[in-house]
Parts: C-alpha cells; sequence; structure tokens
C-alpha cells in the first residue's frame, strides 16, 4: 500500500497522502504527464502561446502536489542557468553568425540579439520550465506502484512495469542512503567543504563506494527473493490482485489536457486555424 | 533451476542488472543536471553518469546499456526534457556503454587494471575515443535537433563535451572499475554473456 495517516512514500522520500491528485488513478496520472508532454514536443519552436499555456497548466498541476518550497527553488536555480546560458549561446556570437532573415534589435561588438535569437530562447526557456513543473508534478503524484498500476493499465508487459517500479524504488532508497553514508562520515569528523581537490575527491569516494556496494547488496537479495519465490521473468501471464478502471472524475480531468493535445497538434500541422 | 545461472538469456540476474544500472544512472543524471553551470549551457562540470557508462558497460555489457538507456533517460526527463527528447538525447549513453562494453570484449582487457596494456586501453579507447563518438552525436543533437544552442557554439560544446566527460571517466571511472570489479565479480550480477 502507499502508506497510511497524511504522509505516503513517493518517488522521492515522504509525501502529503490526502491531496487532490491522489483521488486520480495512476494512469490518469500518467496520462496527464504524457499529453502534456507530447503537446509541447508539437508546439516547441513553432508556437509560444500554446507553449505558454503548457507551462501554465504545469504550475497548476505543481501546485496540486504540494511538494517542498525547495523544489521550486532547485527548479529555477538550475533552469536559470540554463536559460541564461541558452541566451549567451544565440546573442554572443560573430557578426557573420547572424541568420539573413533575422532583424537585429541591438548589438555591441559580438552581442548580438536578434528577434530570432529571443523567439529560439523563449521556446527553449518555455519547454525546459513546463517539463521541469510536469515532471515535479509526476514525482509528487505518484508512488512506485502507480508506476506499475498505470504501465499495466496499458498492456505494457507486466516485467517491464515491475522493473520500472524497481528502478524508481531503488532510486528512492539510493537517496535515503546517500543521507545515510554522508551523515555516517559527518560523524566520523569528515568536513564536506574544506580539503583540496584530491582530498574533496577521496571524500566523495567515500560516499559514492558504500552507495554503490549498497545498492549490488540489495539488487542481489533481490534477484533471490525474486528467484526463491518463483517470480517468472519471461513468457508468461500474469494476473492482478488490484484492477485499476478509469472512472468519471479521470475522464473528466484528461478531457482538457486531451484539448491542449489537439489545440497543439492543430498549432504545428494547420497554423492557420489557431 | 534458478533463473539466474542461464547465461546471456533473459532471467532475474540479467533484469536485477538493468534495474540497479538504470537506477544508478537515473541518480547520476540528477547529480551531473545540478552542475550545469551557464558558462557553457547543458554541460554539466562533473556528469557521474558516464563513470556509471564505463562500470555498467564493463560489468554488464548490453544489459547495463540497456539500463543506463532507461536510467538516463528518465533522468532527462526530470532535468526539463520532453520524453522525445530525452529518448533521443540518451541514445548517446547508450551508445557509449556499448562502446565501453564492446571494446573491453574485443581487447579483453582486466578491468582491475593490472599491466600496461590494460592502462594504454583504459585510457585511449574508454577516455577521447568513446567520448569523442558521443560527443559528435550530442553535439549534433543538441545545436541541430533540439535548437537549444546557437550554432556558433559547435566547437566549444563538443570540446567540452568531450574534456568533462574524459576527466570524470579517467579519474572517477578508474577509481570505480579499479577497486569494485573484484566485488561486482563475486555477485550474481556480474554479466556471462552478451558481451563478457
Amino acid at each position: 500500500m502507499s502508506g497510511g495517516g497524511n504522509v505516503r512514500r513517493g518517488l522521492v522520500g515522504y509525501l502529503p497522502a490526502n491531496g487532490t491528485l491522489q483521488q486520480l488513478s495512476p494512469p490518469t496520472k500518467l496520462l496527464i504527464f504524457l499529453l502534456l508532454a507530447a503537446a509541447s514536443s508539437f508546439v516547441y519552436l513553432v508556437n509560444l502561446y500554446v507553449l505558454v499555456l503548457i507551462f501554465v497548466v504545469a504550475v497548476i498541476l505543481f501546485s496540486f502536489a504540494r511538494l517542498p518550497r525547495l523544489w521550486v527553488r532547485l527548479v529555477f536555480l538550475a533552469f536559470g542557468f540554463e536559460a541564461l546560458g541558452t541566451f549567451v549561446t544565440y546573442t554572443v556570437i560573430p557578426p557573420s553568425s547572424v541568420p539573413s532573415d533575422a532583424e537585429i534589435l541591438f548589438s555591441f561588438s559580438w552581442f548580438i540579439v536578434t528577434d530570432h535569437a529571443l523567439i529560439t530562447v523563449a521556446h527553449v526557456v518555455m519547454l525546459f520550465f513546463s517539463m521541469a513543473f510536469l515532471a515535479l508534478f509526476l514525482i509528487g503524484s505518484t508512488t512506485e506502484r502507480d508506476i506499475v498500476e498505470g504501465l499495466n493499465f496499458f498492456h505494457i508487459p507486466r516485467t517491464v512495469g515491475l522493473m520500472f517500479g524497481m528502478i524508481f524504488r531503488l532510486a528512492g532508497i539510493l537517496f535515503t542512503d546517500y543521507d545515510t553514508v554522508r551523515e555516517a562520515q559527518l560523524s566520523r569528523g569528515i568536513d564536506y567543504r574544506q580539503g583540496s581537490f584530491v582530498e574533496k575527491l577521496r571524500k566523495f569516494f567515500g560516499v559514492m563506494v558504500p552507495l554503490i556496494v549498497l545498492a549490488f547488496r540489495r539488487a542481489a537479495f533481490s534477484i533471490n527473493a525474486l528467484d526463491s519465490r518463483g517470480y517468472a521473468i519471461r513468457n508468461v501471464k500474469k494476473t492482478t490482485f488490484h484492477q485499476v478502471r478509469l472512472h468519471t472524475l479521470d475522464y473528466l480531468v484528461l478531457t482538457p489536457f486531451f484539448a491542449i493535445l489537439i489545440v497543439s497538434i492543430l498549432a504545428r500541422y494547420f497554423p492557420w486555424s489557431i | 533451476m534458478s533463473q539466474t545461472t542461464k547465461g546471456a538469456m533473459f532471467g532475474t540476474a540479467q533484469f536485477m542488472m538493468i534495474v540497479v544500472s538504470a537506477a544508478l544512472a537515473l541518480v547520476g543524471t540528477l547529480i551531473g543536471g545540478l552542475s550545469i553551470t551557464p558558462i557553457i549551457p547543458y554541460l554539466a562540470t562533473l556528469y557521474v553518469g558516464v563513470a556509471f557508462q564505463l562500470i555498467f558497460g564493463d560489468w554488464f555489457g548490453f544489459w547495463g546499456a540497456i539500463g543506463v538507456y532507461i536510467g538516463c533517460g528518465i533522468g532527462e526527463l526530470y532535468l526539463g526534457f520532453t520524453p522525445l527528447f530525452a529518448f533521443i538525447l540518451v541514445v548517446v549513453d547508450f551508445v557509449q556503454t556499448m562502446l565501453f562494453a564492446f571494446g573491453g570484449k574485443t581487447i579483453k582487457y582486466n578491468y582491475t587494471l593490472k599491466t600496461a596494456k590494460d592502462w594504454i586501453f583504459h585510457i585511449i579507447w574508454n577516455g577521447p575515443i568513446v567520448n569523442g563518438i558521443g560527443g559528435i552525436y550530442a553535439t549534433l543533437v543538441f545545436i541541430y535537433v533540439f535548437k537549444f544552442i546557437g550554432p556558433a557554439y559547435f566547437w566549444p560544446f563538443f570540446l567540452g563535451w568531450v574534456a568533462g566527460n574524459v576527466v570524470v571517466v579517467l579519474i572517477i571511472g578508474t577509481i570505480l572499475l579499479k577497486f569494485l570489479s573484484t566485488y561486482v565479480m563475486k555477485t550474481p550480477l556480474y554479466a556471462r554473456g552478451y558481451f563478457r
């Protein structure tokens, strides 16, 4: 089970259990992510307005996931850097690299701002922020079991579903292990902020090596557990205890996301219609 | 009979090889993503993932490459890529892992790097050659398919990609390979068949 009370174990750490998104079935949550991701792929570098719409929807979804504010700060820090970098690569260029059809809005030596550059950078930034918030929405609203059941609903082979569930599970455990190993090293008096590059590298291996060994040990246990239970990996059709079905609420929730996908396809292939 | 003893056929051991390599590649990709700086965008200053590609290629062969493809693909989703873009980009991670594995299979070098031949192969093949091939693909994809980077930045991006990866492979990858290979070979996870 996902866990009782007000918290449950998500893909990374513990998350609120009684949120709005938790009432949706697993395939619905996966579909929301996939529909918006597909929509953003269709309109990227084609229609900025629809991309902005997807970004706004992604932010709303993210707010429903009720993740810690730290995640928002991380997103803006990481993607702010990338946005700045993209802007630099499109504007700090030799004059001979300016596309012939671009209109120069501002120039100073090799710093040349064109309309083409601004639009491209806006597309890149919107795409990255939308997808980052969507990914965080998925993290904040799903558990490993949701992933397995969601993939099973779409008739993905059971083994593949189990594989994805175990990957997320192990990755989540690795983050916990990382904290455990790091705290163990700190309790031995190791200061990660001080020392030369070589010393920092040694400290890094002091965390990395136990982490990998722990992962391998867990994997070896899992092999034994699967084998001892006679779990067949190949060529076996399995039934499931939990049958996942879509309910009226799921269809109602999915409708606007299908609409966004359709608008995106129209924007790409029939731009005159939008 | 246990499914773990069937060599290259897909059993629980191969299943777990994919799971472990994908989980660690996912963590490596996320750590790498957090070390991106605006100096050259999309290039991590310490992309630990490539060190994992090396060890999983050598230890798990084909199954490690599949795991790396899945793990890096999921990781790129968290880093702002659409599923389509993520799975186009991580072809480079799959190819690099396969090249690490294939090189190890062809030369049959010792993972614990005992002889001069082992070191020479490791430094030349696992360093600039594999990462150079991967760098060409990644640069072309970033500039001409995704258009995340202006075309004027082909060489800085390519050289930054290769240099960053070579440093990680030759420092982190070497140490992981040298000191963990003996342990891994004793576990049921070590690949038999499909490149080793």
